[in-house]
Formats: C-alpha cells, sequence, structure tokens
C-alpha cells in the first residue's frame, strides 16, 4: 500500500515537474531581458516621434529618469506647449504634471500619451516580468536574422496594462527585440520593435506600430544615456510639483 | 525674500535641482475679448458701477521661468489689460473702486530654493492649485478659485513664504502668507494666514490634507478658518475617482452688520461644508477626456435665503448706502450663492496635435441656472497657437445664479507666442 502511494506521487511530481521549469524559465528569460531596463540609475534623453499616414510628424522631446524596477519620471522638454510636463511612476503609482494649471493628477498607465500608439504605461512600466505568467511556445523563432525566445505572457494581475503579450527576446544575449500585444479575445493590438541595441543590449530604436489604424506608428529614440546616481527625492509628488 | 536671496547666493544649495525641469520657459498671449453686460446682475445693480454695455479690450499674459542657478528658479506671470472703450469705474456715489481702460497686474512672481533634497523653499506670489476640482475647488481653501476665473493659468497668486520637507511617506509644507483685507491702501497686513499641507499614499489612494488659520489680526478683519481634504483613486478601466472636501468657519468679517445683508447675519459661527464628487473617463485610444462632477456648496444659500438676500441688495441700492458692498464683494465673489450643482466636462486632443478642443458645463440644480465654456486652441506650429475662449451664462428666471453674473456672454480669440 505504502509502496504504491509512494510510486503515485512520484508520477504526480515527475508529471508537474516539467511544467513549473518551463513555466519558470520563461520568467527567468523575461526577467533576464527586462533587466537591461530597470538595472540601475540611469537619465534617457529621447526624441519621440508620433508618424500618421499623409501626415506631418510629430516630434516632442524627454528626459527620462529611471531608478530600478518602479521608479520613473519623464519631463518633456519639446515643443514649447508641453514644456515641463512631466510623468511618474511609482510603484504601482503613475501621475502627470500639467504646469500650465499646476496640477497633478493620477492616471492609469493605459492612458494613451500624447496621441501616440503608445500607452503611458509602455514607457513607465517596462518590465513585463511582473503581472504575467510566462510560457515558452517556441525556442527557435526567427526575427529579421535573430534566433529567439517566442514567450507567450498572460495577465495575471488586474493592473497589467495587456491582457496577452508576445514577447521574442534573443537567444544569444537576452536582448528584447519585438513584443505583440493582444487583447483577451486574441485581436492584435499593436506591434513594438526593439532594435539598434548598445553594448547594455538596451534598444536605442523602440518603434510600436498599430494593428488597429493602418500605416501609424510612433518612433521612440534614445539619443544618450548617462548613468547617474539619482536620488529617491527626485521620484515624488513633491518634485512634480516643483516645476514652474 | 531678500534673506532667500542672500541665502542662495552665499550657498549654491543642492544643485540636482536644475537637472530636472527646463532653464528657460517664456511664453506671451494676447486676447481681444468683447463682453456685452447685464444691465440686472447681482454684481452691478441697477448699474450701481455705471459701466459700459459691453466690455472690449485686450488681455495679455506674459510668463517666464528662468534658472538663476543650480538650486533656484525667478518665475514670472502678470497679466494686462488695455480697453479702447474703458473708463473709470465708479459707484453712483463717485467712489473709484477702480479704472477699466489700463491696468497691468503681477500675478506670480516667485523665487524658489533648493536647500537639500528634501528641504525647499519658496518666497513670493504664487497660484496654489490644491485639491482635484476643475470646474469647483473647494479644498483650495487658501487660494478660491470660482467657476469664472478663466483662464486659471491667468489668475493672481498669493504672496507667501513656503517651506517644503520631504519623507518617505510623503512631504509637508508650511505657508506664511500675509492678509490685506480691510486694509485698503496700505502696505503693511492686516494680519497672517498660517497653513498647512500634508501629502500621502494610502495603498492606491493619494491624501492630501490642507489647513489655513488666520492670526495677528486686527479688529474686525477676516478671519478664516478652513480645512480641507481632497483624494484620488485611479482604476485599472481608466476611470478615476476624486474626492474634496472642505469646512470652514464663517468669519466675523462674513456678516457686515447691516440689515440690508441680514441674510449673512444669520449665519454667524456657523460651520459649512462643502463637497466635490468627481468622476474621470479617459477613453482608452483616444485623447478624449469625460468628466463628471457633483458639488455641494456649504457656502450657498437656499433660493428662499438669496431671494431675501437679493432683495437686501435691492434695499441697498435704493439707500445707495453701499458701505459693505465692496466687503461683500471681496469676500463672497470667490464663493458660488447656489448649493448644489452638476458639472460636464470633455475634452478632446486631436490625435495628430494640431488642436485641443474643451467644452465644460456647469447646472445648478437649484436654479435651473447653466453656463457652458467653449476652448479651442489650434497648434499653428512649435511656436504660436491661437485660440478661442466663448462662455455663455443663461438661466429659467431671473434669480438664476448664472444669469445674474455681470457678464451675459464673453468672445474671446487669442494667440500664444512660445519665445523660447
Amino acid at each position: 500500500m505504502k509502496k504504491s502511494i509512494l510510486t503515485a506521487y512520484v508520477f504526480m511530481f515527475c508529471l508537474l515537474l516539467p511544467a513549473v521549469s518551463a513555466e519558470d524559465n520563461a520568467g527567468r528569460i523575461v526577467g533576464q531581458a527586462d533587466k537591461n531596463f530597470s538595472n540601475g540609475s540611469f537619465i534617457f534623453y529621447t526624441d519621440f516621434i508620433v508618424c500618421r499616414p499623409g501626415e506631418k510628424d510629430i516630434n516632442y522631446s524627454m528626459k527620462n529618469y529611471i531608478k530600478g524596477k518602479d521608479k520613473m519620471l519623464i519631463i518633456f522638454t519639446a515643443p514649447p506647449r508641453v514644456q515641463d510636463q512631466a510623468l511618474l511612476r511609482k510603484g504601482d503609482d503613475q501621475w502627470i504634471y500639467f504646469p500650465d494649471i499646476k496640477k497633478t493628477m493620477k492616471i492609469s498607465g493605459r492612458q494613451q500619451l500624447l496621441g501616440s500608439d503608445f500607452l503611458y504605461g509602455d514607457i513607465l512600466s517596462l518590465d513585463l516580468s511582473n503581472g504575467y505568467k510566462a510560457s515558452i511556445v517556441d525556442d527557435t523563432a526567427e526575427v529579421n536574422g535573430d534566433i529567439c525566445y517566442k514567450i507567450n505572457l498572460s495577465s495575471t494581475s488586474l493592473t497589467a496594462l495587456y491582457d496577452k503579450v508576445t514577447y521574442y527576446i534573443r537567444k544569444d544575449d537576452y536582448a528584447p527585440i519585438k513584443r505583440e500585444f493582444y487583447t483577451k479575445s486574441g485581436i492584435k493590438l499593436k506591434t513594438l520593435i526593439l532594435n539598434n541595441h548598445d553594448i547594455d543590449h538596451i534598444p536605442r530604436r523602440w518603434e510600436m506600430f498599430s494593428a488597429l489604424q493602418k500605416g501609424s506608428s510612433t518612433i521612440m529614440l534614445i539619443k544618450s544615456i548617462k548613468k547617474k546616481d539619482i536620488p529617491d527625492n527626485y521620484f515624488s509628488l513633491e518634485y512634480l510639483r516643483r516645476g514652474r | 525674500m531678500v534673506l532667500l536671496i542672500v541665502l542662495c547666493c552665499l550657498n549654491n544649495g543642492y544643485s540636482a535641482f536644475a537637472d530636472l525641469y527646463e532653464s528657460n520657459y517664456s511664453r506671451l498671449d494676447f486676447e481681444p475679448t468683447f463682453s456685452p453686460l447685464n444691465a440686472n446682475s447681482i454684481f452691478n445693480p441697477n448699474n450701481s458701477l455705471n459701466l459700459n454695455e459691453f466690455v472690449f479690450g485686450i488681455r495679455s499674459v506674459s510668463r517666464f521661468y528662468n534658472t538663476i542657478n543650480d538650486s533656484s528658479h525667478l518665475y514670472f506671470n502678470g497679466y494686462g489689460w488695455v480697453s479702447p472703450f474703458g473708463k473709470e469705474v465708479k459707484w453712483k456715489t463717485e467712489k473709484t473702486i477702480g479704472n477699466d481702460s489700463l491696468y497691468y497686474l503681477v500675478n506670480e512672481l516667485y523665487f524658489d530654493y533648493v536647500y537639500s533634497p528634501s528641504i525647499y523653499w519658496l518666497c513670493g506670489q504664487k497660484r496654489e492649485a490644491w485639491g482635484n476640482g476643475i470646474l469647483w475647488n473647494p479644498a483650495n481653501v487658501i487660494d478660491p478659485q470660482i467657476l469664472y476665473d478663466r483662464p486659471i493659468e491667468a489668475q493672481k497668486g498669493r504672496i507667501m513664504v513656503r517651506n517644503e520637507q520631504s519623507y518617505d511617506w510623503g512631504s509637508r509644507d508650511i505657508y506664511l502668507m500675509p492678509v490685506f483685507l480691510n486694509s485698503e491702501g496700505s502696505l503693511f497686513p492686516s494680519g497672517v494666514d498660517l497653513a498647512f499641507k500634508i501629502t500621502g499614499m494610502l495603498n492606491d489612494l493619494e491624501i492630501n490634507v490642507g489647513g489655513v488659520q488666520t492670526c495677528l489680526t486686527n479688529n474686525g478683519v477676516r478671519k478664516t478658518s478652513a480645512l480641507g481634504v481632497w483624494m484620488s483613486r485611479v482604476y485599472p478601466n481608466n476611470l478615476t475617482f476624486t474626492a474634496d472636501y472642505r469646512c470652514a468657519f464663517l468669519s466675523p468679517y462674513l456678516y457686515p452688520s447691516d440689515d440690508d445683508l441680514n441674510e449673512n447675519i444669520k449665519r454667524k459661527d456657523q460651520l459649512s461644508n462643502s463637497v466635490l464628487l468627481g468622476l474621470s473617463l479617459r477613453v482608452p485610444y483616444k485623447n478624449i477626456t469625460i468628466r463628471g462632477e457633483y458639488f455641494y456648496n456649504g457656502w450657498g444659500y437656499t433660493l428662499q435665503e438669496r431671494q431675501n438676500f437679493i432683495n437686501g441688495f435691492n434695499k441697498m441700492n435704493n439707500t445707495q448706502n453701499y458701505s459693505n458692498y465692496q466687503k461683500w464683494l471681496d469676500v463672497y465673489e470667490p464663493y458660488l450663492l447656489s448649493q448644489n450643482y452638476l458639472g460636464f466636462s470633455f475634452l478632446y486632443s486631436d490625435i495628430l496635435g494640431i488642436y485641443d478642443w474643451q467644452f465644460q458645463t456647469a447646472y445648478g440644480i437649484d436654479d435651473q441656472s447653466v453656463v457652458c465654456f467653449n476652448n479651442l486652441n489650434v497648434h499653428l506650429n512649435d511656436k504660436i497657437d491661437l485660440y478661442n475662449r466663448i462662455m455663455i451664462n443663461g438661466g429659467k428666471n431671473e434669480y438664476s445664479e448664472f444669469k445674474q453674473q455681470i457678464y451675459n456672454s464673453q468672445f474671446a480669440i487669442g494667440i500664444s507666442f512660445y519665445l523660447i
């Protein structure tokens, strides 16, 4: 009797083991890829270009302050009509500051950023290793000549930005290559292509293509990155409100 | 202010601040404005102010923000008005109360100084924007703005010395603000408002508490005792819920001992409570924000009280005793007269960033009065915006509050230059 119970346990353990370790492995790969965005303390200087078919491109410039996984501050520097507008993420909370009316407003990451194809959360929460359940669906997927892990992410948290994400991560160096975003029912919303990776595997060119509006895309170019120990106080409502 | 500037020169302070915001910003607006006046306004009973039938003029707002050094800045916001048809504004008693042909006001002029990562000083005149409200802002107990203060960024701030201290959990601000009411023409304040503000997070809820108490006053001067609490919470489905609350004691200044304004006298020593509830929806994948607000105005009158009050005004006008009227305007003008309001705002930003359109309307539940504001901004290029503002007042009957405003409507076309 004891022997048969033990055999059943061993059998069940063997059945579960590959599933658990595959999920862990997928999560580990996503964590490794996203570590590039959240490992340390940086200032990014970026250009943000909204492209619409048949229309003149709209250009914005901003400074992004990043510290670890959960602190980010973005300040718009151009054009003048949005100058000093600021976005803050601290943990799960996000705010926007409008200098003309001197108000901060708490925002949801699912709101659209400046009429672009990015949501606030797309640039404030770069890390997909939290809030999603990961599983590898292909480990030899090819994207523009790179062999990648193709990982499906499904949301496990109400605060997750998307219901489903397909994430392509280069096998060689865990560099993030592409993200596809879907609704719960599987309708594709948009695709983020990440390229021009630097020596730290940080993509310098981010291009978001809308799947719902043909020809619509938004490009974020990281012009320069400065490593700097940013004080924690920067990531506070008080600093946000100290603008003009 | 002099002390802070000296401090700034002696000590470079904490130099990281300048990294955050751009060092310079400068903007100039010119706005030709046309406003037909309301002959039956309670703010101008029987045209006691002897005004034209309309106001036409050009208003200009100039703003600049300049870095002095790595830890301090200077900000200026001035408001100018020139009117070809303007004239001296007088009571029928010939007392001059202003001039609407030409004037210039400094709305904001302040200097700030970052002493350390957690200590910040500000000195000068600044508009404070406490609270979550868009149409009403009851929680702003130190610098109340009313529905008609449009554009809000061109409103006058208060003179203050402010100290902010940041902590891990949030921040604490202390304000010292001179009070100049009832000391017409005097350079010396008649009292001091001492105020505080505390901001912190409680799980997902952002909570702010602010209070003000007038102290060191001369006899008979307005005293303010008020507390504001405001909070907001965002839900994952793009909904934002906000709640603002104000409680305030009415002060002796608010009850001029004048029988004609007897509705005020009855209110002595009352505590008033006001509440603003708001719900905003940002439409996903569209640049559209929709917001609804309900405002219970604790300062407001019932319909009967308001009619008595207006009758008091008429008596005042018959006897030509305006001694308390200016006080009433100074003190009550920032506060609406009814009790229950609904508000609706719609904001649309063109996906290409070419124009923004904002429509706001407020409805007085008690007296069926309505006011609508429509703003359209067209961004011609990176340096120039064109805009149009329209305001229309209406109401069911002559007692309707928004119909009693001094302007029936207002129409303005403006141009903004971004100079830097």
